[in-house]
């Protein structure tokens, strides 16, 4: 057999497990269609969507940046976003949380590009530590509201800690489901901009010789990671792993390429993070004997994420 | 030489001062209470001349808001706590936890609360009122808080399932809780009464196939239409229903505190549960 029917045979296998993943998400242990589809069908869509998001984000941060440390939160947007929704919580506007927390992204993002302006390039190292720094200082601030409001800690904590369970109104639903359609054709402009990155992992110089301006499409490409990861945190809060590990381990399975690295590491981390939650949603029901006790997302996708990233990594070693 | 001398002489002035001036320790009398329920209770039993200082969430009655401040419930200042050399602190447990466990290591008497139930606020006041030397107050007002509190408990055929809400994203209340209790008493059933701990976080598709006959929202923020407009909840019965408590029917305080006047929340509870007045005492 040769060697490309192999990977179409890998890609197909893959296809289908990610449906059997969904199907059994949407339709595991219960038998009533209308709690499928006001239920798990927001809850899948927005674990899909932070998934898909966060991964792909990550990816580009990561050749963006030229750091394999890079992920989406990396550069402040996302203490950025969690300060506005916690600002939202301690105000009590629940229903207007997401909109102080996409508020709060686009606040820190405005300082970031600020910061990071001077002269020049737009140098990679004057980005990552203007964004580093921007993220502690709000980091700060919420860790202050935190200590000044502690009967509000549970829910800020659902923030911080990330909570795929969305409530919604039926007007809140349709303008989820416009934003996440956003989201994907902001994903899609990424994806078309993948090969300007693989100029820009070999150098400032080199890519501005081959024509690029390479100022511009760095501030391009921040603007919109920071837009798609300020709608994933303000709707999800902050899920950690999936933004930093899944690139990597798309990259030894399926080689550098930054094109499909990006794709591949977009639909494994929307189906990691499915699979996941589900198990958040039902391991409670097992330790406890039935009773239905979630645990934060963000715990799992590291308990289960980390073994499975040595797993790879002992694997590509071995190849 | 000269010089340090006189410095030094000066420093020796400045300390003697300090010491003559400083302030001797007061006697060890009154009581510093940092949680707002006890509080209530001391008042209630008439030791509120025994309250030397309280935490800001302490305001009920309103009188105590004169006294001076500690802190408020989540932040003490421990020094100032030992300013006041207490006899006693009332503390809540477990939130409180950490800062008793600081006044223990500083040989401080405390005494920590944590009620579940309607006897345990009986129980709780007649302590008080042994520590308060006011035994006979304290046994009284349980005795006649005992007797309303079996006025107000209905025990009607129709007992509906209560939905409490105290928290977003569907933190909700076990019967193993004074929220749980009252609902009890005023002849309603928790939804979620076989939580693993006292309070836990429950998901929406779970609140919607337990379907709840009444939803109790104890939290700020939450109005009956916001609850109703949830999608997917049109087709719980308390939504249909509209049988949806909020902060707005029952006062905010009296629902979350177990103090002598959650025998009104009861009676207000039970009268939204069941749509009927419950007679009053005399």
């Amino acid at each position: 057999m040769t060697s490309s029917s192999h990977k179409t045979i890998h890609f197909l296998l893959l296809v289908l497990i990610a449906f059997a993943i969904i199907a059994v998400y949407l339709w595991f242990d219960t038998a009533d269609s209308a709690a499928v589809m006001n239920f798990r069908l927001p809850r899948l869509l927005l674990a899909f969507v932070a998934g898909f998001v966060l991964a792909g984000v990550g990816s580009t941060y990561q050749a963006l940046l030229n750091n394999p440390l890079a992920e989406p939160y990396i550069l402040g947007t996302s203490a950025g976003a969690a300060l506005g929704s916690t600002i939202g919580i301690i105000m009590n506007l629940w229903w207007l949380v997401p909109v102080f927390g996409f508020i709060g992204a686009l606040a820190s993002m405005a300082i970031v590009w600020f910061l990071a302006r001077g002269s020049g390039l737009l140098d990679k190292n004057r980005l990552l530590l203007s964004g580093i720094v921007t993220g502690m200082f709000f980091s700060a601030l919420i860790s202050l509201l935190m200590y000044l409001n502690q009967q509000k800690l549970g829910s800020i904590i659902n923030i911080l800690l990330g909570n795929l369970e969305p409530v919604f109104t039926a007007s809140e639903w349709y303008f989820f489901l416009g934003v996440s359609g956003i989201s994907l054709l902001l994903m899609l402009y990424l994806f078309m901009q993948a090969n300007h990155l693989t100029a820009l992992t070999s150098g400032d110089l080199i890519a501005t010789s081959l024509g690029l301006d390479v100022r511009k499409i760095r501030i391009r490409l921040y603007i919109v990671c920071s837009i798609l990861t300020g709608i994933v945190v303000s709707y999800a809060g902050i899920i950690g792993f999936v933004g930093l590990i899944v690139p990597h381990m798309t990259r030894m399975l399926f080689g550098v390429n930054q094109r499909r690295n990006m794709i591949t590491a977009s639909f494994l981390g929307a189906i990691l993070l499915i699979l996941c939650d589900f198990i958040a949603k039902h391991v409670g029901k097992i330790i406890y004997s039935g009773v239905a006790i979630e645990i934060p997302v963000g715990v799992i996708t590291s308990f289960f994420g980390a073994p499975f990233f040595l797993w790879i990594m002992s694997r590509s070693s071995k190849n | 030489m000269k010089r340090t001398l006189i410095l030094f002489g000066i420093l020796m002035v400045i300390l003697l001062g300090f010491f003559l001036f400083s302030k001797t320790k007061n006697a060890a009398l009154g009581f510093v209470v940092t949680s707002p329920e006890a509080a209530e209770i001391l008042c209630a039993i008439g030791a509120e001349g025994r309250i030397v200082a309280v935490t800001a969430e302490c305001d009920y009655p309103p009188s105590l808001q004169q006294l001076p401040k500690v802190g408020s419930f989540s932040q003490i200042s421990i020094e100032e706590v030992l300013g006041y050399n207490p006899k006693l602190v009332f503390a809540t447990v477990p939130t409180q936890q950490a800062f008793i466990h600081d006044l223990a290591k500083l040989g401080v008497q405390t005494e920590t609360v944590y009620m579940r139930t309607f006897d345990d606020l009986l129980r709780t006041i007649d302590r008080f009122g042994t520590l308060s030397d006011l035994e006979s107050d304290a046994s009284a007002l349980s005795a006649r808080l005992r007797t309303t509190i079996e006025q107000y408990t209905l025990a009607p055929d129709y007992r509906p399932w209560v939905y409490v809400e105290i928290g977003d994203h569907f933190w909700t209340a076990s019967d193993n809780t004074f929220l749980g209790d009252m609902i009890r008493h005023a002849g309603g059933r928790v939804l979620f009464h076989d939580l693993p701990n006292d309070y836990g976080k429950a998901s929406q598709e779970e609140v919607a196939a337990r379907n709840p006959d009444v939803i109790f929202v104890t939290y700020p923020g939450v109005s009956t239409s916001d609850v109703r407009s949830r999608r997917g909840w049109q087709d719980i019965t308390a939504c249909k229903e509209n049988r949806i408590i909020t902060l707005e029917d029952i006062d905010a305080d009296i629902v979350n505190r177990a103090t002598p006047r959650s025998v009104d929340a009861l009676r207000v509870l039970g009268e939204l549960l069941h749509k009927v007045p419950v007679h009053d005492v005399e």
